[in-house]
């Protein structure tokens, strides 16, 4: 029996693919190559800023700006996270912008809260949020866990 | 004496990858172009005669040396694999390998081969460095084969830059010896054709060549070990991370596939984890960012000049 929840993960995937398939993303691509694959497919210039600040951020791990007028936005993470986690919340930014449902000059912003545990989510905004985890777990698989080459060999 | 003990030597080392990397091979597609590597060239140390008469399998091809021929082919596409293992791309198969070169310079040995040496003689080791003593057409072919060894040997020394730190040496070093081995047979050739013989020059092939080989095998097994305890280190830390993760009460994320691999779990748990120290603002101990710091420092690692 199909459930309500199995219904939005269906819906979720299928947003994640498309939003995925938009930038040309391969294998073993560094973090900026990522933004840069992001800014071509959508043709927009990025910025990632790494908050030293971030003391009245509370749970808050990264937030989106991005004027559609001006074809730029900027990706604001915590300087003080370790490289992966504010590359993993960039992502989820990158997330946002490729989701065509949701790029559109809105403010998004990635909690440390699961969406799933977020009572104050609207269902797009629940559907949203889980779709850009979607898309950055995916960049984190780019990243981090493709095979490389010399442990493929021998 | 000697040669039959490098020959054998390089043979049990490349039988011995055949069979221990079978199952791998088996279950994944991108290590079946290194096993094949190591098939052919077993295959290839076989018709040297050490093992198997070589009038046995030479007399199986009419018995006119045409098993020089296959020989120097397999030689020659047992490299090029092996270049291949070192350089394709994780997602390259067998099948989606640019066979041309190989094809290319087999055809070219074929053709070389029956042209310039349309006598050969009944079955015998030597029976090129033999002919080329007379002929300058055996001189030819055996001028243009180990040229094209020596190219593919040159290729070989390029691919071991993206190999993996501890067994680029042995890599180098097999074909560094497999290079100057060619060389010197060429230099041995055209001596005994148009000069006069050197018998430390003729002695040069066997061990250069052989313990090039062997030295190459020796990196293969070394980068077994390497790749080994990269995997084993990913599911050590993932059953270090999972009980920190079930205390912080934290799941990986619910869109992963059951049967992700242990690196993609371990990231995703890893996020979860700091995701959970974050919103509840319970701060890892020193333990457990020792533990995240080692998770990071095992997903960033860069194994290779090549990426992907």
């Amino acid at each position: 029996m199909v459930t309500e929840a199995d219904e939005v993960l269906v819906r979720v995937r299928e947003r994640a693919d498309r939003a995925f398939a938009r930038a040309d993303l391969t294998p073993g691509m560094t973090f900026d190559q990522v933004v840069h694959a992001v800014e071509r497919a959508l043709k927009i210039r990025l910025r990632v800023v790494r908050e030293a600040d971030t003391s009245g951020w509370g749970t808050l791990t990264g937030f989106l700006t991005f004027f559609a007028d001006r074809r730029e936005g900027s990706i604001h993470v915590r300087a003080a996270d370790a490289a992966i986690y504010s590359q993993f919340a960039a992502s989820h930014e990158l997330g946002h912008l490729l989701d065509d449902a949701h790029c559109s000059g809105a403010l998004h912003e990635r909690s440390s809260v699961s969406p799933h545990d977020n009572p104050q989510l609207s269902t797009p905004e629940y559907e949203a949020e889980l779709v850009a985890e979607h898309v950055a777990h995916r960049i984190a698989r780019l990243l981090y866990t493709s095979p490389r080459v010399a442990e493929s060999s021998w | 004496m000697v040669t039959v003990i490098l020959i054998d030597a390089a043979l049990v080392g490349l039988l011995l990858v055949v069979v221990l990397r079978a199952r791998v091979a088996w279950h994944q597609p991108r290590a079946r172009i290194a096993w094949l590597a190591a098939l052919v060239g077993s295959v290839a140390l076989l018709t040297q005669g050490t093992v198997i008469p070589l009038e046995m399998l030479d007399g199986l091809l009419g018995g006119t040396n045409i098993l020089k021929l296959v020989q120097n082919v397999l030689t020659m596409v047992a490299l090029w694999l092996g270049i291949q293992a070192g350089t394709a791309p994780v997602t390259a198969r067998i099948r989606s390998l640019r066979w041309w070169f190989p094809g290319f310079l087999a055809a070219v040995f074929a053709v070389v081969f029956f042209v310039a040496m349309p006598e050969r003689g009944t079955s015998s080791f030597h029976f090129l460095e033999d002919l080329a003593a007379t002929s300058t057409g055996a001189w030819a072919y055996g001028v243009l084969h180990m040229a094209g060894i020596a190219l593919v040997g040159l290729l070989l020394f390029r691919s071991a830059r993206g190999s993996l730190p501890g067994t680029r040496l042995f890599f180098r070093v097999g074909a560094v010896g497999i290079v100057l081995g060619c060389l010197s047979e060429i230099l041995d050739l055209t001596l005994s054709r148009f000069f006069v013989s050197d018998a430390l020059v003729s002695a040069l092939f066997d061990p250069l060549f052989y313990l090039g080989v062997v030295s190459f095998v020796v990196g293969i097994f070394v980068a077994s070990r390497i790749t080994t305890k990269i995997r084993r280190r990913g599911e050590e830390l993932l059953a270090r991370l999972e009980p920190v993760a079930r205390d912080r009460g934290a799941d990986s994320f619910p869109g992963l596939p059951a049967d992700a691999a242990a690196d993609t779990r371990l990231h995703a748990l890893r996020v979860a984890v700091e995701d959970d120290a974050i919103a509840t603002s319970t701060p890892l101990t020193p333990a457990q960012r020792a533990l995240l710091d080692d998770i990071d420092a095992h997903l960033t690692r860069r194994t290779t000049g090549a990426p992907s």
